[in-house]
Order: structure tokens, then sequence, then C-alpha cells
């Protein structure tokens, strides 16, 4: 049973990672086989919302789709498919997110190849297809909260791509509570910022509520 | 995890596992030290590479990038600068918090990776093609069909972008230029990018592909209004100016309109070192902005009140300095290097009264050597008679050796005071009262005598006389002292700029006494915060009267010192020859920016400023009848300016037409225009086939930061049904005299809009075709700045993720796929350019006497290269443009190296080129040195220069020795073997050689102070006189009462527009504001303003900054949300409720893209605009003179400004729900 769904999670993954890639002539001659992939998934909630998304995506019209693809991930900040920019934001951190994102990568023995970048979700989703057992599922847990973000945020469009970010979640189970927290707190403030060198620096004495802050 | 083992029961407390030896005596512990990896590497890095960051702050910072595992993770500062040498403060370290935040841009979410282009124009494209089978073809069916054509257009700006490929973008690009080549002439193709110094390779990438086909490039020095046309009209010189470490060196700083610690960061130290040395700052700005809190006085002038407070100092200068009192170090300066001595000749009025006219000539004194009109004339104060002195532009194109500044024993009469024939009253005008823009005049009286028969005075006797400095038995009305509200006393500035005249008189008194005691280091630091009004230009020479007056130009800790933008390519020569293909093809289609897009985003169809609006009321109607475009018509058939696209015909067909009748191209030109048959396209702008078709921005955000008159530039450029337009079209009686009005507008004037960024900027945003650039950290390319003497690299940290390019690789792809397209379709043709005359030429001395002849109104006969554009027949072999964009052409040889009048042949570097980069073989380059990569495009930049090359510099000095007649080579002979190869630059930035590129003398580790050479070694300045020039005599400068420097204040748009107010009739209460649109720290010259530090810095969007006083008017609140809007657009944002505006007065920071935290507006519905929603320029007649010294023509060098400061705004609060799109 276990192992069965382990597979089913598998597939979930790399059928997420290959449609929230950009719809290009490839991707689409693909149809079929996707599709058949997808029913033949075991049946779940993730199993459906996949089922739900192709019937929209083979349906749409090719330029349509790829206007719609651009507008909601290459152009919308709040549902880049880039994850350590939700974690990390645009701090120096966030250079070194992703060289351990690629260091793992390699380490696992499926090193990075071509010019994406490591938290490029696809990219995660294929990892977390063929990593071995126990590894895969780390990164998106890792990015727990930003998925979720991207997710809600799909939703809050009613774009038809939320689809695919609730498959995902649905596979990996319950968000944590300190996920959930995260995301409330990414969605009131945004990313975090690059607070270095910014702390007031005149005399205490004139900056009575540095004390408080404290 | 629940069915994992326990870590508990799973652990030995006791036993150690694993394999023990056979001995027994050995164990192996499974355990490594891998964990101490992450530690080891932590600091390490695949590598560290220098680059920099071109964002056109000036800063020009080098910077370390730091690699790791192929990715960039941080920058730090480079401290590897040259030394300045003992006593100096250090250029090192450099760089921002700006600078030190790039990197993040590498991989943030909303860079751009991949091309795109519009679905529905792609979609068509792609049928068309797919029918027709060419590219070309498939473009002309789309744009010539009008459904089609409006159909992309009108989505302009509203999303629906796919990803493309890059070959099928490429062609897209390449076939619309084939195709309007083939349709239109090459004059209707394109570009515009800004700021070469910032990036100069990939500058040069797209400008000379636009080169080799003919297209058009675009000004954006005077589009922007950061080039003050002073600097020409003044020193015959663009913007020449010292580097910040020369602050150092001066003894009394002015800093007026530039906000040193914000704008200028990485310098701004030296201000502060000088302090320490005991240098004075003042500060004069209207807001309390950063840089006032280093100043030791304030003056909080009005905004637009510079130029009154800047003549009250002259006039304490004058009186106390030059008249009271004579200080030999400012009255040798004046007589060697100024024309105050010159002689003018008064004009006798109807009423008895003279008004000053032209500069006595050798001609007008029976002097019948060369060139006699255009050389002035003194009084030699050992004889009394008339003297023509050396180095007048009449000696820079005659017998060689006289184009100098040595007097050989004549010694120019400042004053005819005391040698006076007459005592003449002369009328001078004042525009601080009077008739709106047009003034008054005013009476006062100048000493003067008779010179070959004429009546004559002094360039200084008029500056004393519009000064308002008394002499005894003077006619006229003068200020009897500092407190007489006279022009243009301390007294009557206070009434007009609020500062206190004792304050003023005193700033006025110590600069000159500085200087005095210094020998001239009393420095005025200025910019756009004085630039950007129409008349800037006088406010601009009544600033550069003072350092003249005092002798502080030419000097190091002193003179002007003026920075907008990062100006200076210090590797001029070589990066003008690659930029502009000077190496196969010359001259480029040059273009002035202002006229350019005035008429091309119809912004001329809403004028409401006459040119006869602005003239003086001592003028004599000159203008009368005239619209704005019809002086730029003017200009165009005189070969004033550039007028591109040229003719209502394809330059190419006109050629044919020639060949066909077997005349000669010139001829055919002329007789056709003479006839009336052939028009010029600016006389008719609107004519279907006479505006510009295809258009490529690269490095810049035109639309969203430099685009004055947005809204204009969407609803007439791009035909885009969002533009905010609120103005009436300009009243029948007020229409153009000349040029052709046609009722219907065209809106959507351009097939193609491309944009080359790395951001999704507004313009980005607004155009046909996007490609993905190469950030500043992904490419190799040179950098240089005003700011610090060195030259420096970028270096590829990183090739270009994604799908992103360097502009050197797009521009070669477009290159060649456009030449695979002309195979077909263009072959080769010739083409005939009308080109304008042009400064540091001959060209300079066409138009005597600065008296203006049309030739169509018979005043004189049309011949080309004098009283009209040269017309000169060029070869386009279009097949083989990237063969030739690939290689350097063979014309750097034959023709060799001009500029600003020094000349080379930079033959040996050829030669080392070819064996440097290799030689191409085969196509139409075979055997030239490849250019292929873009390291070795900046390698010919280098080579071919002097400032980088001390051969060439050294030639080019030997050059100008012959013609001046002066020992100049050994300021760059110690430096002679020197060449900056790309590589030594890649190592560290590199002081630049001292060069006839430049006018400083930076030999023997000396701070870069323009003008040093003139001063020192007696070269003219570029100008009429060859000195520095108080006096302006070009018969419209005159028109408009600038023949000095004069305070004229902002334009009076509150009576030229009338109420603007909306809100009237709903009882609204509402205010009209002056609108202020400053430079901000954080945006346009910090690319990453999008990100959120910035944006929470600026309250997540574009603010408006009112006073506490407005604010209280309006019932405003801090950040409350409001409306800005007039006749040009209107502007929704939250405001700032500030005590450092002053009441009357309203700011917005320039170039907040709009899609930032922009909601509807309240008055239209639509999204609300830019800063520049609410601008729209206005050209002033000046700036259009051409042919004559050093008002001539030069590519960024002079030519109409587009100011919009003097706008005004009606602010309300807003009332309506806020809502986004």
């Amino acid at each position: 049973m276990r192992r069965r769904s382990a597979a089913g999670a598998r597939t979930v993954y790399k059928l997420c990672s290959l449609l929230l890639q950009y719809p290009d002539d490839e991707l689409r001659a693909a149809a079929g086989e996707l599709r058949e992939a997808v029913r033949g998934l075991p049946r779940s909630r993730a199993a459906q919302a996949l089922d739900e998304f192709m019937e929209w995506w083979t349906a749409c019209d090719p330029l349509a789709l790829e206007e719609h693809y651009v507008q909601s991930f290459d152009l919308d900040k709040r549902s880049g498919l880039y994850l350590t920019f939700y974690a990390k934001g645009d701090k120096r951190e966030r250079g070194m997110a992703l060289v351990r994102l690629k260091q793992m990568y390699r380490a696992c023995g499926l090193p990075l190849e071509g010019t994406e970048l490591p938290d490029y979700l696809p990219v995660m989703l294929e990892f977390a297809a063929a990593a071995p057992e126990g590894r895969g599922e780390l990164v998106l847990h890792e990015h727990r909260a930003a998925l979720e973000l991207v997710r809600l945020s799909l939703h809050d469009h009613q774009d038809p791509y939320a689809r695919l970010l609730d498959a995902v979640c649905l596979t990996l189970g319950e968000a944590s509570a300190t996920d959930l927290a995260s995301v409330r707190r990414l969605i009131g403030d945004g990313p975090p910022q690059e607070l270095v060198g910014l702390e007031p620096f005149a005399p205490p004495d004139v900056m009575p509520e540095l004390e408080a802050r404290r | 995890m629940a069915d994992r083992a326990s870590p508990l029961l799973e652990a030995h407390r006791f036993l150690r596992r694993g394999p023990v030896s056979e001995e027994g005596w050995s164990q192996l512990v499974a355990k490594d030290r891998d964990w101490e990896r992450s530690y080891r590497g932590r600091w390490a890095h695949d590598k560290v590479v220098r680059s920099t960051h071109g964002v056109n702050c000036t800063g020009s910072c080098s910077w370390k990038v730091y690699v790791k595992d192929g990715l960039i993770t941080w920058e730090s500062q480079a401290v590897d600068y040259p030394s300045t040498g003992p006593d100096m403060p250090e250029y090192e370290p450099r760089g921002c918090p700006r600078g030190a935040s790039f990197s993040w841009y590498t991989y943030s979410p909303l860079r751009l990776k991949y091309p795109y282009v519009r679905g529905s124009l792609l979609a068509m494209f792609r049928e068309a093609r797919r029918r027709l089978g060419d590219p070309v073809d498939a473009w002309a069916e789309i744009v010539d069909d009008p459904e089609r054509s409006r159909l992309y257009r009108r989505q302009r700006g509203k999303g629906g972008f796919v990803r493309a490929s890059w070959d099928e973008v490429v062609e897209i690009v390449a076939a619309a230029h084939v195709h309007t080549i083939k349709r239109h002439g090459p004059d209707r193709c394109v570009g515009f990018t800004p700021i070469p110094a910032m990036s100069m390779a990939s500058y040069a990438a797209g400008t000379r592909f636009l080169s080799l086909i003919g297209g058009v490039i675009l000004s954006f020095y005077d589009w922007y209004a950061d080039l003050p046309p002073s600097s020409p009209q003044v020193f015959g010189d663009q913007t020449d100016v010292p580097e910040s470490g020369d602050w150092f060196n001066s003894g009394y700083l002015i800093i007026w309109g530039t906000n040193i610690p914000t704008t200028r960061t990485p310098d701004a130290h030296f201000m502060v070192e000088a302090r320490y040395r005991g240098q004075k700052v003042v500060v004069v700005s209207p807001d309390y902005a950063e840089h006032t809190k280093f100043a030791d006085h304030w003056l909080a002038g009005a905004p637009g009140s510079d130029g009154a407070m800047a003549m009250a100092m002259g006039h304490v200068i004058l009186k106390e300095f030059y008249v009271d009192r004579e200080v030999p170090y400012f009255r040798d300066y004046a007589r060697r290097f100024t024309d105050l001595p010159m002689l003018v000749t008064l004009r006798e009025r109807e009423d008895g009264a003279h008004v000053p006219d032209r500069l006595l000539r050798a001609s007008d004194i029976g002097e019948d050597e060369e060139n006699a009109e255009w050389k002035p004339v003194l009084i030699d104060e050992r004889t009394g008679k008339p003297a023509v002195p050396n180095g007048s532009v009449g000696h820079r194109y005659g017998e060689p050796g006289r184009w100098n500044l040595k007097l050989d024993g004549v010694e120019p009469l400042l004053t005819v005071f005391d040698r006076a024939e007459e005592r003449v009253a002369v009328d001078l005008p004042r525009f601080d009262e009077g008739e709106r823009e047009r003034g008054a005049a005013m009476r006062r009286g100048v000493p003067a005598v008779r010179v070959g028969g004429k009546l004559v005075t002094t360039v200084l006797d008029l500056l004393l006389a519009q000064y308002g400095v008394a002499r005894d038995g003077l006619p006229g009305e003068w200020p009897a002292d500092y407190d007489d509200p006279a022009p243009a006393t301390p007294a009557w500035q206070e009434a007009i700029s609020g500062v206190d005249r004792h304050l003023v008189a005193r700033v006025g008194r110590e600069f000159a006494r500085n200087a005095e005691r210094t020998q001239g280091r009393s420095m005025i630091a200025m910019g756009a915060g004085t630039n950007h009004w129409f008349h800037s230009d006088e406010t601009y020479r009544t600033f550069l009267a003072l350092v003249m007056l005092c002798g502080c130009e030419g000097v190091n800790g002193g003179g002007w010192a003026h920075y907008v933008g990062q100006e200076k390519v210090r590797p001029l020569a070589g990066w003008q020859t690659v930029a502009f293909a000077l190496d196969w093809v010359r001259p480029p289609r040059h273009q002035s920016g202002t006229p350019f897009f005035y008429l091309a985003s119809g912004q001329w169809r809403y004028e409401k400023v006459q040119p006869a609006d602005v003239a003086s009321a001592l003028g004599t109607g000159v203008f009368d009848g005239m619209h704005i475009a019809d002086v730029n018509a003017l200009g165009a058939r005189l070969g004033w300016l550039p007028s591109f696209p040229s003719f209502d015909r394809s330059t190419l067909d006109l050629v044919d037409e020639a060949r066909e009748k077997g005349v000669e191209v010139s001829d055919h030109v002329v007789s056709e225009l003479r006839d009336g048959k052939l028009g010029f396209a600016c006389e008719d702008p609107d004519a279907p086939d006479n505006h510009p078709k295809v258009m490529t921005v690269w490095r810049s955000n035109l639309l969203g930061s430099s685009g004055k008159g947005h809204e204009y530039f969407l609803k007439h450029m791009l035909g885009t049904t969002e533009n905010a337009v609120r103005a009436e079209e300009t009243p029948p009686e007020l229409r153009p005299r000349d040029v052709k009005w046609r009722d219907a507008s065209p809106d959507g004037k351009l097939d193609l809009l491309t944009t080359v960024d790395f951001r999704m900027t507004s313009n980005a945003l607004f155009s046909d075709v996007v490609l993905p650039a190469a950030t500043w950290y992904e490419k190799y390319d040179l950098s240089s700045t005003d700011l610090h003497p060195f030259v420096h690299t970028f270096n590829q940290a990183v090739p270009p993720p994604w799908e992103n390019k360097t502009d050197w690789e797009t521009f070669k792809r477009v290159a060649e796929r456009f030449s695979e397209l002309a195979e077909k379709h263009l072959g080769k043709r010739s083409d005939v350019i009308a080109a304008p005359l042009l400064h540091d030429s001959a060209d300079e001395i066409a138009q005597p006497l600065g008296e203006v002849r049309d030739w169509r109104a018979g005043e004189c006969e049309p011949i080309p290269g004098k009283t009209m554009p040269k017309l000169i027949v060029v070869e386009r072999d279009y097949p083989a443009v990237a063969d030739k964009w690939k290689a350097l052409g063979p014309l750097v040889e034959q023709l060799g190296t001009q500029v600003k009048g020094a000349n080379w042949v930079a033959d040996e570097e050829v030669e080392h080129l070819r064996a440097q980069n290799g030689a191409v073989r085969g196509g139409a380059a075979d055997g030239r040195p490849s250019l292929a990569r873009v390291e070795e495009a900046c390698e010919a930049i280098l080579t071919l220069s002097g400032t980088t090359n001390g051969r060439l510099a050294t030639e080019g000095f030997r050059s100008l020795e012959r013609s001046c007649g002066v020992p100049l080579a050994d300021l760059s002979g110690t430096r002679e073997a020197d060449r900056i190869s790309f590589q030594d630059a890649q190592i560290q930035p590199r002081t630049v050689i001292t060069s006839p590129e430049w006018s400083g003398i930076e030999a023997h580790g000396r701070r870069y102070a323009p003008f040093t050479i003139n001063v020192e070694r007696e070269k003219p300045w570029h100008t009429l006189s060859g000195r520095m020039q108080f006096y302006l005599d070009h018969e419209w400068m005159l028109e408009l009462g600038e023949g000095l420097p004069v305070y004229r204040p902002p334009l009076h748009y509150r009576a030229i527009f009338g109420d603007q107010r909306a809100g009237a009739d709903e009882g609204r209460t509402e205010l009209t504001l002056n609108y202020l649109t400053p430079h901000s720290k954080w945006s346009i010259h910090s690319e990453y303003q999008d990100n959120l530090h910035m944006l929470t810095l600026f309250r997540g969007g574009g603010m408006l900054w009112v006073s506490r006083e407005d604010a209280e008017a309006l019932d405003i609140h801090d950040n409350d949300w409001v409306e800005a809007y007039n006749r040009n657009g209107v502007i929704a944002c939250r405001a700032t409720v500030t005590h450092r505006v002053p009441q009357g007065t309203c700011m917005m920071y320039h170039a907040k893209d709009r899609h930032l935290n922009v909601p509807l507006t309240e008055l239209q519905g639509k999204r609300g605009g830019t800063d520049n929603s609410a601008t729209r320029i206005v050209m002033k007649p000046t700036h259009f003179i051409g042919g004559y010294a050093q008002l001539s023509f030069g590519f960024n060098y002079y030519g109409p400004t587009g100011s919009q400061r003097d706008e005004i705004v009606v602010l309300r609060k807003r009332e309506a729900e806020v809502v986004f799109q």
C-alpha cells in the first residue's frame, strides 16, 4: 500500500513538473501521453486535481495558453515559480540558498544541468520524482510555505494552474502549523527584507525608543 | 516517521561498530570529516570577477562579483583604484547600497528570461509567413492591412505576451527593418539608447547596426534636458567638468541644484573631506534636501529663481572686484580667456536709444584677411587702436598656426569708460516684470567709441549695464545701492527668490574673495535641479558668469561642475568609431532627440507656447506667426540641425531618380526642393509616409523614465487606447505657418517597437517585441565617468542565464538575419544623407554674422553645406551589413580619425588589432580585424582612443600644435608608449592619458579639471571668439534678449493655460501647484527600484510630496490618496506631507514605473500615470540655431532640450474609492 502510493506521488510530482513548464509545442504534443499518465494515477484528490487541470489545459487554444502562462508565472511576483525568493527574498542569503540546493541535487546523484535555477519548482518536482527515497520530498517540505503562497495566489485569480499546486500540496500532506504561520506572514509582509546596515546608529540618548525595542 | 527506529534504541553507548583489523590493534571508524566542508567552503568561490553597474548613476564603481558553484552569490567593492597620490583622499572604496544589492537582480523573479512577442502579432506573423513563405512579405502584409495593424497596436501595454524563440523574434525585427527600408527608406528606422559611458560596447552594438543600414540614432542628453545648452554657448564644448577628486582642491563650493550625497554617493566624501581642509560649502536648494545639512549657508530660494540670485552675486562681484577695485588676477584672466574685451556694435532704435547688436569683426574695420567675418575685434590698451587677436574661429579654419590665445603684446582693453567718445543710452531686457514671457526693457548706459565708423562698446561695459553696476556719468536708470530693488541688486533678487539680500551679497563676495586669494579655486557644482527649466540655459549662464569673472574656469579646484548623468566617454575617439561604424561609412544619421519625439509623439499638435511669446520686449518680431514646429522646419532646411526622417520620399529612391536622369544627386535634391516637388518630412510630420516606423530601445526605459509627455507617446506613437491626454489641440490661429496641419491625427505611428532589457520596464510593457538582455555581471564591456579618471571593465561572472543575451550578441543576430533577408529584398543601394552643419568642422563658419537667411524665402541660394544641409551620397551594401558589423572597416586608415579638431591616422593600431583580434576570413570584410566578439570591440575602442593609447593622444596633440602654433604634444608625451588594453583594465581600473579628446591636463597625478589646457597652453575654446563667451550675438539670441546672461523666470503656465481645475463645479477644493520631478536616490539611478526595499522606502510606489501648508488647505494628511492632473494627464498616488517642500510646490520623484501601486484615476477611470504623465516638453527657439561657430550641431552637444520643469498641476484629495485594475 505504502509503496504504491509512493510511486503515485512520484508520478504526481513528475507530471506537475512537466505541466508547470512553459506549454510549448513539444509539451502540448505530448498531451495524450500526459493524459494517459494522469488517468493511470491511483484515485486520490491529487489525481482529481490533475485530471481537472488536464481537461482545461488540453482544451485551451495554444496561443491563449501561452499568454496565460506568461501572465501567471513570468510577470507576477506573487506566483513566480522560483521558490527560494519567498523564503529569502532579495537578500544575500538567497544566493547561498540556491547554492545549497544545487549541491544537494549533486550529492543525490542528480546534478543540475543547463541554465535553469535549482529553486525553479519544476526542477524541485523533477528532483522529488527521481531522488532517493526520503530525499526528494525534503526540498518541497522545506519550501512548503512558498508552495502554499503560490497556490493561494493562483486560487485568488481563479487560475486553473492552482490545481497543479493543489495536487502537489495534497500529495505532500497537511502543512505544519509553522508553515501555515509562514504563509500568513508572507501574505502580510512579503518576502523577508535585508536589514543589515539599517539599524539606527544615532547616540542612544537621542533614540529613546531603541531601548524599548530591545 | 513512525516506522523509523528510535535513535535511542539504535545507538550504542559503550560499544563501537565497524571492522577491526586482523591484528586487533586498530579500528576503522566510518565517521568522515565531510561536515567540515560547509565551513571550509563558506567563503570559497569558483571565482571573483571584476564588474560594475551600467546605470547612469555617474558612480562607475568597480566591484568584485563572487561566483559560487556557477551562481552569483554576492558582490563587494573593489578597492584597487590607482592612488591619487599624497595629500589627497583616495577614490577607493567606491560603491553604494544600490550597487551592493545588484546581485539580487540576476535571479529576481521578475527578471526577463525569454524573448516575448505579443500573441496577436505573433499569430498574424506566423500565419502570413507560412502562407507567403517570406518574412518580409509577411510583415509588409500585416502593416499594410489597417485592420490587423490596428489590432496589435491597440493591445500595446495590455499584456498578451507569449514566449517565442530567438530565431523567430529576430526574424520579425529584421523583417520589419528590411521592409521599412525597402518601402520608405532607411531613415524611418530609429534607435534610442542613452549614456554610452555606462556600457560603451552595449551602446555601440545597436548604433553600429543602425549606422550601417542608414538608420537614425537619437540623442538623449538634450532630450533629457540634462544637457546644459549654456556649455556649448559659452565654452563651445559639450559638458566638460572636473572629476570629483578636484572638489577637494576647491576653497569655496556652491552646490546649486545637485544633491551630491544622494545622487553622487560614492564621491560625496571628497566634499566632506574638503570641509575639514577649510572649504566653505553653500547650498542653494528650495527644499531641505540631503545635501543641505553639509551647508555653512543654505539659500532656500523659490524654485526657478536661481538666475536672480546668481545675477545679484554677479552684481556684487562686478561692483566690488571690477569697478570699485581692480583685481589683477581677474583682470588678466578676463583679458586673455573671455570675450569681455571684445567690441560689440550698438544699433540705434527708432526712439534714439541703442541696443547691443553683434560683435565687431575684422571685416567691419576693413581687414580683408581670410575669414574676416569670423574674427572679433578688441582695442589694444597700449595703442588705443583696434586689434584682431589670434584664436577666433576664423583663425581656426584659416592659415594654420594662429588659432591660439597668444596676445603678442596686445593688451586688450576691458572697458572703454576712460576713452569714451560717447555715453550712449542702451535698452536692455529684463524679464522679472512686464508682459508675461516677453518681459520689459530697461534703460541703462554704456561708454562707446567709434571703430570703423561703427559705434561700439565692450562686452564688459554691456555686462555692467545688464547687471546694473553704475559708473559716474552714464545715462539711464541705475540702482543706487544694494538695497535698491532694481535689477540686479541683492534687494532685487530678494523679492524674487525670498532669500536674504545680505546673505546673497555675502556669498557672492566670499566666492570672489576666495578666488582672488587662491587664484580661482572657487567652484559651483550644479545639476538637474536648475537645469530642466525652459530658460535653464540663461540660468546657467548667470552661474558661469560668476566662475568666469573670478578666473575659476580651467583651474584645479575651480569652475563649473555640472553633473547630471554619466556623460564622459573617456575613450571617445575609439568608441565613436565603433559605435557609429565610422570605419565603414560616414556620416551616421544622428538626430536630436527632442524635436524627433516632439513630432513623433504628436506633442506639437497641442502647443500653446509660441516662439514669439518668449522673444524679448526689445525683439523685432522675427518669430511672429511661427509655431515651434516651423522653427524646427526652418532649422532643418537651413542645415542647422538634423531632421530625420529627412524627406517625404525615400532617400534611396532619390539617388535612383538622379542617376536615371543622369544628374548629380545633390543637384537633383536641390532642384526638387526648390521646385516644391520634394518636401522635408518635418514639414508634414503626420503624413503616413513621413514618420518613424520601426524603433528599437535598449539600455533605456524611455516610456517609464525619460518620456516627457508620456500620455502623448501612448496616444500618437503607440496608438494605445488608454492614454490620458486631456489637452485640446492647438487652436487654428496658433497652428504652424509652414508645417502642414492634418485634421486627422495619426495614432499609433510605430509599426514595431522593440525593447532590449533585463527588466519588464514600462517601455517593455508597451513594446511589441521584448528581448531579454544580459545583466552587468553577465557581459564584457567598458565604463567611464566624469567623476573619476579611470577606465574599467564589465566582465562576465556567469554566462547570461536562461535565454538572455548580451546586447552585442542580440544585435549581431539581428544584423545577420537582416543581411540574409536583404539579399532578396534590398541588395546594394545608394543613399543620400541630408547632414547638418557640424560643430568642430569648417561647416561652423557657413553662415556668417549670425544672420538668418532662408533660401526658401528667396533670401539666398540653396547651397548644400552652406545655406542648407550637406547632401552626402553613401553606398549601402545591405547583404554585407553583418560582415561589416563584425569587423573593423578600412576608413580608419583611409580617412583617419577626427575628434574635436584633432586628428590622427591609427594605422599601426589597425595592424595591432588585426594581430590581437584576428583577421576575418572571407566575406565583405575579408582580412579586416574582427569585432565579432564584444571583447574585441572593447579592445578596438581602447586601442583607437587617445585617452587609452598614448601614441594617438600625442599624434592628436601634434595635429593641434600645427593649427594652434603652441606646444601641446608634451602633455601626453610622458605616456606616449602607454596603451591600456582591455586586459589591463580587467586587472585594475586604469588612469586615462591626457588627450585632445578632452580639455584637462591630468599628467603627473593632477586631478582632471576642464579647460586647463586652454588656460595653461593658450589653446582657444571652440567658440566664435576662441574665448569663453559672455556675449552671444546670433540674431535669434538677441531676439530673445539673451545676448548676455539674464534672469528669466519660469514660464507663466498659469497664464498660458488658464485655470485647469476640473472640480470647481463639483465644489471640490483644489490647488494649482508648481510641479517638480527631481531625481531620487532609489529610482532612476538605481535600476533595481522595484524590489521590496526600494518600494518600502517609497511606500510602495510613486508619491507626491506636498508642503504642510498646501496639504492643510486641501485637508490632505500624510499617506492620503491624492490626484494630480493637468491637461497632459492624470496621476493617482499617495501624498507625503513634509516641511521640506515649500508652499506652492509639489514634487514627484522621477521614473516611477506605472505598474507599481497605481490605481485607476478618479478623473478618468483609467490607470493613473507616471511622473511624466503630467509633463509635456516645450522647446526654445534658440536651441535650433546652427551653422554659427559654437552654435552648430553636434550629437548630444547642441540641440533643443526637452524641458518640462516649468509645469504646473492641479492637486486634490481623492474622494473616490481606491480601485486597482
